[in-house]
């Protein structure tokens, strides 16, 4: 049966009440355990084979030749280091899981946008320990 | 009387998705309707073959950004099924739960753009209000809000923890309480009442002739549900009833849907009480052998189709895409022959079109032979205007 204004004690209900949007630059909201953000990379455990790059479902991920600024005396026998564009990263944690010396992590770091294309161009953060 | 017809120019892939519409009108009532289709060829299948079959869960998983988790479904169940391996219990009941959050949030959407393109917007923002409880908890599961790369050939990629659970059944509870409230409001809301009943009426006999697919069709009164008729994951086990509606008409899709919502909160209910202690995936390898299969779900718009033919590389030979809107086209044209044009948009939404809004509209006057061209939120302004002026 019709029953006009039938939405009105749900809206009275909710006049009092503050607003459900947060407004985010000003208020932020924890982000979830278990958020896909910027990658890490612990070098000590990376041997630079390559299995990241292969299986990137967007090839985002680029094997360098050890860069000169990064430890020497970490360096791996293959010499080389996966480079990750974030500007085609899904962040969809395939790196993480197809690495087999857990060398790759994904942080809850989510706040990527920047001006800069170039910046977009991560040789990921890296990790000594 | 001849009729004229216009090639519609460039479109706008930017704003809406694209899709055309010719409409021959007479006066207020539509006397034919034809949709034009393909303005957005993405070339997923042509990539899918140049990718291995790791990476082609993920470009699957972007044909479409609110039924995400079916494509991956579809596919990697497909998959399975040709490395003739079982997936472990858990996994199967994980992905079932995040099928179940995924109908919840897509169906609450729907009913929010339904009351956005009848003029209902207060509608619109309580019932987006609501869905959000549903994207935090994918969120809280998988890590993303709508892709949530979930399903991995031979099961699933995260587990659901023990601390989780109860937030869930709790939040399933609230949202039930939410669906039931709907449920009673659209039954109730003049507004609703006038814009969907008797509109884009679908007989039970054309839908069957047409071959709708979802609750389009069980909202003809059609007892079709590939979770009952072909059960893929943990559906075999899950109790479960299959909503039909006998109206035939928009509001029999509104209530289809508010229905399903309800019983999918029963379900992931019941999957949590009863998740399974084994494994969530296993290690399967990666050169899949030679055959073909087709993989079958019930995406929340209907029966969605995954063909797949390998050929013993660990890249597919073929892949083939059937989304549930492409069988829903034909039933909207019909609905369309005998409305008035103030009824076009909450017709064509009715489907829940994937293809999401119509990128223009063109009108063909048939007594004056007179076209011109309306976009999608002209005619759904028109629509609200047309009705105001009736009611008074």
């Amino acid at each position: 049966m019709p029953r006009p204004a039938a939405m009105e004690p749900e809206l009275l209900r909710n006049f009092p009440r503050k607003p459900f949007t947060v407004f985010y630059p000003f208020e932020r909201l924890p982000p979830f355990e278990g958020l896909r953000g910027r990658h890490i990379l612990y070098l000590k455990r990376c041997v630079g084979c390559g299995t990241c790059a292969k299986d990137c479902p967007s090839a985002a991920i680029e094997m360098i030749d050890w860069p000169d600024e990064f430890p020497q005396e970490l360096k791996n026998k293959a010499g080389k280091v996966p480079k990750v564009d974030l500007g085609r990263c899904l962040f969809c944690e395939q790196c993480v899981e197809s690495c087999p010396r857990d060398a790759l992590e994904m942080t809850q770091e989510y706040e990527l946008a920047t001006f800069d294309r170039k910046a977009m161009e991560w040789i990921v953060d890296m990790e000594t320990e | 009387m001849s009729t004229v017809k216009v090639p519609i120019g460039p479109q706008h892939p930017a704003l809406k998705e694209p899709i055309n519409f010719t409409i021959e009108i007479e006066g207020e009532q539509v006397v034919d309707a034809k949709v034009r289709i393909g303005y957005n060829h993405r070339g997923i299948e042509k990539a899918c073959e140049l990718r291995t079959y790791v990476r082609d869960i993920y470009l699957l998983e972007r044909v479409c950004g609110i039924c995400s988790h079916s494509h991956t479904t579809t596919f990697t169940q497909g998959v399975e099924e040709l490395l003739d391996e079982d997936v472990p219990r858990r996994g199967l009941y994980i992905r079932t739960i995040v099928c179940e959050l995924e109908r919840l949030h897509s169906h609450m959407l729907w009913l929010g753009v339904a009351g956005h393109e009848i003029g209902f917007d207060t509608l619109l923002h309580y019932t987006w209000r609501d869905r959000e409880l549903v994207m935090d908890f994918l969120e809280m599961i998988s890590g993303n809000r709508v892709n949530y790369a979930m399903n991995t050939i031979g099961g699933v990629r995260r587990d659901i923890s023990k601390d989780l659970i109860p937030t869930l059944k709790k939040g399933m509870d609230t949202f039930r309480e939410r669906c039931e409230y709907y449920l009673k409001l659209c039954s109730e809301e003049p507004t609703v009442l006038e814009r969907t009943q008797g509109v884009g009426v679908l007989p039970t006999h054309m839908a069957r002739k047409l071959g709708a697919v979802g609750p389009t069709v069980r909202a003809s009164a059609v007892d079709m549900d590939c979770r009952k008729d072909d059960p893929c994951a943990a559906y075999d086990e899950v109790p479960f009833e299959v909503c039909t509606w006998d109206s035939c008409d928009v509001f029999a899709r509104v209530a289809v849907r508010i229905l399903e919502m309800i019983q999918s909160c029963n379900m992931i209910q019941w999957m949590l009480d009863h998740l399974p202690k084994d494994e969530i995936r296993l290690k399967l390898k990666r050169r899949v052998p030679e055959g073909e299969v087709l993989s079958r779900y019930e995406a929340p718009r209907g029966e969605l189709i995954h063909y797949i033919k390998s050929n013993g590389t660990d890249k597919p030979e073929r892949v083939k895409v059937r989304t549930p809107t492409l069988a829903n086209w034909p039933s909207v044209e019909y609905m369309l022959k005998g409305c008035y044009i103030a009824d076009v948009p909450i017709i064509v939404a009715s489907i829940d079109p994937c293809i999401s809004c119509t990128d223009r509209v063109t009108f063909v006057d048939v007594e004056k032979e007179k076209t011109w061209v309306w976009d999608s939120n002209q005619l759904r302004r028109y629509g609200i205007e047309f009705y105001k002026k009736k009611r008074w």
